[in-house]
């Protein structure tokens, strides 16, 4: 479970995320969805550790990580996507994936990393994405769609606690994103999951729970029944036509 | 970071035997040369685990080097049991105080602050009575353990040179095999991307360095035995520039390139200086060539085909 | 004869202190441009210590042979703007998107052979360029104790040069182009620049600047292979201390390695180099970014 309290975080003298609170429980799926420019790229960056926070407090499982760097909030559990693809383009699927799991496995350097066990999380991962088949490819030579998964499959071979999924959809074409939403749908259910995304159908379909941010803040928190009959957020956002 | 495949490992094998067997052949100059080269070859490989394996370019290589070469100076030249492992820690030690330091800096500032440390550690060398003058000075050679009469020392020399090689570089093929090397890869190819997995990656990057420092350290100890000359030019940022290019002349994606580039880059200057008595000249437009024309390193050519090996590290776009 | 004593170190402190601003000043000369080649460019210069010696040996071919140094002083510069646009259009353009490694081996072969072309054309001697007569005095600090009106000159035309890159950055059109693309490459296109040819000024520009630095320097210290050496080492901390980019930072860390190292040298001359090394430390532990640099 993810807590984040009052989280803010001002770059220069815009206030680009002010005091976004919001709880992820595992078995949920936490989407945040907001106009662009609306702070929730950031506020994934300040949940992962990738830019520090000016104000406010991240706690996992009840523990404060506020002060923690990037990638000890990975290794305890905080898996995250990025936005545009970010993976190690020279390297091969597998290996991609391998690296993930070898990261939350901390120690043991020195050993081989032709480690059965390891490389076996690694496959499990990638079959639950559906790109197994593509184990053995160089991940530059992937398709748009397949780097996507493999970003996804990356952050599920680090066994973690916490899925911050940045934009997975984000240029998928129509066959390609239902798919993904059913694996999003799938994820929810062993893991605390946050969603940002653009495509409002699939949010609206698989959330559990949507926050609405509006200039950095939150406007409104519901379900998504809630969130659709809502006339403040169909003042705000939903009514300017997006 | 390509381990060289089957047939190449071969290859380098049957190389290494020839020079093996250089004292039935050949001259007690082409041995001395061939020393020369496989101490820069060891020199290129201590760098390669910092630029071809995990993307980082120092220009404080040289320094290490000239730590671990003046170590047997100032110790005196005990056995060489005492300085091989004095060498390497001394090297290793000044890596692990530098270290720190540079890894806050990334890319083009790692490089300047890099290239201002190692300038400091030659200034140390050079402004003061610790480096036996700016000229440099002969040293006693450390006794390798059983009595090595004149005649014999280029073929004794060569062969513990080639040992040491090939023994680093089996260590090297070794640890690019290890979660290590593949975690040094992964930062090379991509550094955000790995911290974000979880991987602590300044503490990798640290390890790297030192550990880069320590075989730097190693084969500045081998030139002061081979040479039996220690200068506080061994420091310069001139020679971590020169290892670079053996790099690159090698081949960056590749464990063995440096190894070929060193070879090639000995040949060059050698050439150079018995062709046209100015080997800088030589050596500029080598670089100049390589740089320009030559991208992948002699250990690509074949690999050029191959899709996903790194031809350069951190190209931008 | 205490009283003496005092002013004569007080005498040499003053003299001290002014060689450091002087030095200081002729290494923002030539770290303005290295950090600006990088800002806008994204290009390491390693060849930028031999520029500084290539402007020395101009200043001392023109000075040898028109009898006359202050014709040296537009030749260092116009020369170094012609030189510098030639270097940029032909190699530098091309390595603006490659890797730091090839950037740097690139920048490594130029030093080698802009060494070999000055040994095959004026050989491996040690020159001296005389004083320019005008100013070859001394101005009076304390008492009877003066200081170089050259050393004076050199001063004042370093801040004259400095004051005029304020004015051309801060107040002209093109300097709000260099600032932009300092910022982010691609402003340049946003802004409606030609990007090559900005490129192609700044490069020319810190060129020139370091060219003038050496011409400047010539009569200062003897002419010599390996003198820009020093000078580069010290102008790339200048540059990791003021942050990249950043003319001003530039100017404020010059001064203070400039200081630093004079008054190293004078009063614990084993120290200096640790000193600089240690200030350098020192600001990377506390900024990474360098004093004026975006974090």
């Amino acid at each position: 479970m993810m807590q984040a309290e009052r989280l803010t975080r001002r770059f220069g003298g815009l206030l680009a995320v002010d005091q976004v609170s919001l709880t992820l429980r595992r078995g949920t799926l936490h989407a945040v969805i907001g106009p662009n420019g609306a702070g929730k790229s950031t506020l994934i960056n300040l949940l992962s550790g990738e830019i520090p926070l000016s104000a406010g407090q991240v706690f996992l499982n009840d523990g404060d990580i506020s002060a923690w760097p990037a990638w000890r909030r990975g290794q305890a559990g905080v898996g995250r996507t990025f936005q545009r693809t970010n993976v190690m383009p020279d390297m091969t699927v597998v290996e991609n994936t391998r690296l993930a799991t070898q990261a939350r496995a901390g120690v043991g350097l020195m050993r081989s990393a032709q480690n059965q066990p390891m490389i076996k999380t690694a496959l499990a991962a990638l079959r639950r994405v559906g790109l197994a088949d593509s184990a053995g490819v160089t991940a530059s030579t992937l398709s748009h769609g397949q780097a996507r998964l493999l970003e996804i499959a990356m952050v599920l071979a680090g066994a973690p606690i916490v899925l911050l999924l940045d934009e997975p959809l984000a240029g998928l074409g129509a066959e390609e994103t239902t798919p993904v939403a059913n694996l999003l749908r799938d994820l929810a259910h062993d893991h605390a999951v946050l969603l940002v995304e653009h495509d409002m159908d699939v949010v609206f379909a698989v959330a559990d729970i949507i926050t609405v941010m509006v200039d950095g803040r939150v406007l409104a928190t519901g379900t998504p029944d809630e969130i659709r009959t809502s006339a403040a957020v169909r003042d705000a956002y939903l009514g300017h036509g997006v | 970071m390509i381990v060289a495949s089957r047939p190449g490992q071969f290859m380098l094998g049957g190389a290494g035997l020839a020079i093996a067997s250089m004292p039935l052949w050949a001259s007690a100059w082409h041995m001395q040369l061939a020393s020369t080269a496989m101490v820069a070859a060891l020199f290129a490989l201590s760098l390669q685990v910092l630029v071809g394996a995990t993307g980082l370019v120092s220009l404080a290589q040289a320094g290490f080097f000239g730590l671990g070469a003046y170590t047997v100076h100032l110790l005196g030249s005990p056995p060489v049991w005492i300085t091989l492992p004095a060498a390497v820690l001394a090297a290793g030690v000044g890596a692990l105080l530098i270290g720190p330091l540079a890894l806050r800096t990334k890319g083009f500032f790692f490089l300047m602050t890099t290239l201002a440390f190692g300038q400091m550690l030659f200034f140390a060398f050079h402004d003061t009575p610790l480096g036996g003058g700016t000229d440099g000075l002969f040293i006693v050679r450390p006794p390798l353990g059983f009595p090595v009469p004149r005649a014999a020392r280029p073929a004794v020399f060569l062969l513990v040179n080639l040992g040491v090689l090939a023994i680093v570089y089996t260590g090297l093929c070794w640890l690019m095999g290890t979660m290590l090397g593949h975690a040094l890869q992964g930062i090379r190819s991509n550094e955000n991307r790995m911290a974000a997995l979880g991987h602590n990656v300044q503490r990798l990057k640290l390890i790297a360095f030192v550990l880069a420092g320590a075989l730097a350290g190693l084969a500045g100890h081998m030139s002061a035995l081979t040479d039996a000359f220690v200068s506080p030019e061994l420091l310069g940022w001139h020679r971590s520039a020169e290892a670079l290019l053996m790099i690159l002349l090698g081949g960056i994606g590749a464990l063995h390139g440096p190894i070929l580039g060193a070879f090639a880059l000995t040949a060059v200057q050698e050439g150079g200086t018995l062709l046209t008595g100015r080997p800088r000249l030589v050596e500029g437009v080598v670089f100049l060539a390589a740089v320009l024309f030559l991208r992948q390193g002699l250990a690509g050519w074949r690999l050029r085909a191959r899709k996903g090996v790194p031809t350069s590290i951190g190209d931008r776009r | 004869m205490l009283r003496l004593g005092i002013r004569t170190l007080l005498a040499s402190f003053i003299a001290q202190l002014l060689n450091g601003v002087q030095y200081g000043l002729l290494l923002f000369l030539i770290s303005s441009g290295l950090t600006l080649i990088f800002g806008v460019m994204g290009v390491i210069n390693l060849a930028h210590g031999s520029l500084f010696m290539i402007g020395a040996y101009l200043a001392f071919a023109v000075a040898s042979m028109t009898g006359s140094f202050w014709l040296a002083l537009p030749a260092a510069l116009l020369g170094g703007a012609l030189f510098g646009a030639v270097l940029e259009r032909v190699l530098f353009r091309r390595f603006r998107t490659r890797a730091h490694l090839d950037q740097v081996l690139l920048t490594f072969a130029l030093i080698l052979l802009f060494e070999e072309a000055r040994s095959a054309l004026v050989g491996n001697q040690f020159h001296s360029v005389p004083i320019p007569a005008v100013l070859d005095f001394s101005v009076p600090v304390v008492g009877d104790f003066g200081y170089s009106a050259y050393r004076l000159a050199v001063l004042g035309i370093c801040l004259l040069v400095a004051a005029g890159m304020v004015w051309l950055i801060e107040r002209t059109r093109i300097g709000s182009a260099i600032r932009a693309a300092a910022e982010n490459t691609e402003m340049l296109d946003l802004l409606g620049f030609d990007a090559g040819r900005v490129h192609t000024l700044v490069f020319a520009g810190g060129t020139a600047l370091a060219m003038l630095a050496g011409a400047l320097a010539a009569p200062l210290q003897s002419v010599y292979p390996g003198m820009g050496d020093g000078f580069l080492i010290l102008s790339f901390i200048v540059v990791v201390i003021g942050g990249l980019g950043s003319v001003a930072g530039a100017f404020w860390a010059a001064l203070l390695v400039g200081l630093i190292d004079t008054l190293g040298k004078a009063y614990l001359p084993q120290a200096a180099g640790i000193a600089v090394c240690g200030l350098m430390a020192a600001v990377l532990l506390w900024r990474p970014t360098g004093l004026f640099g975006r974090p």
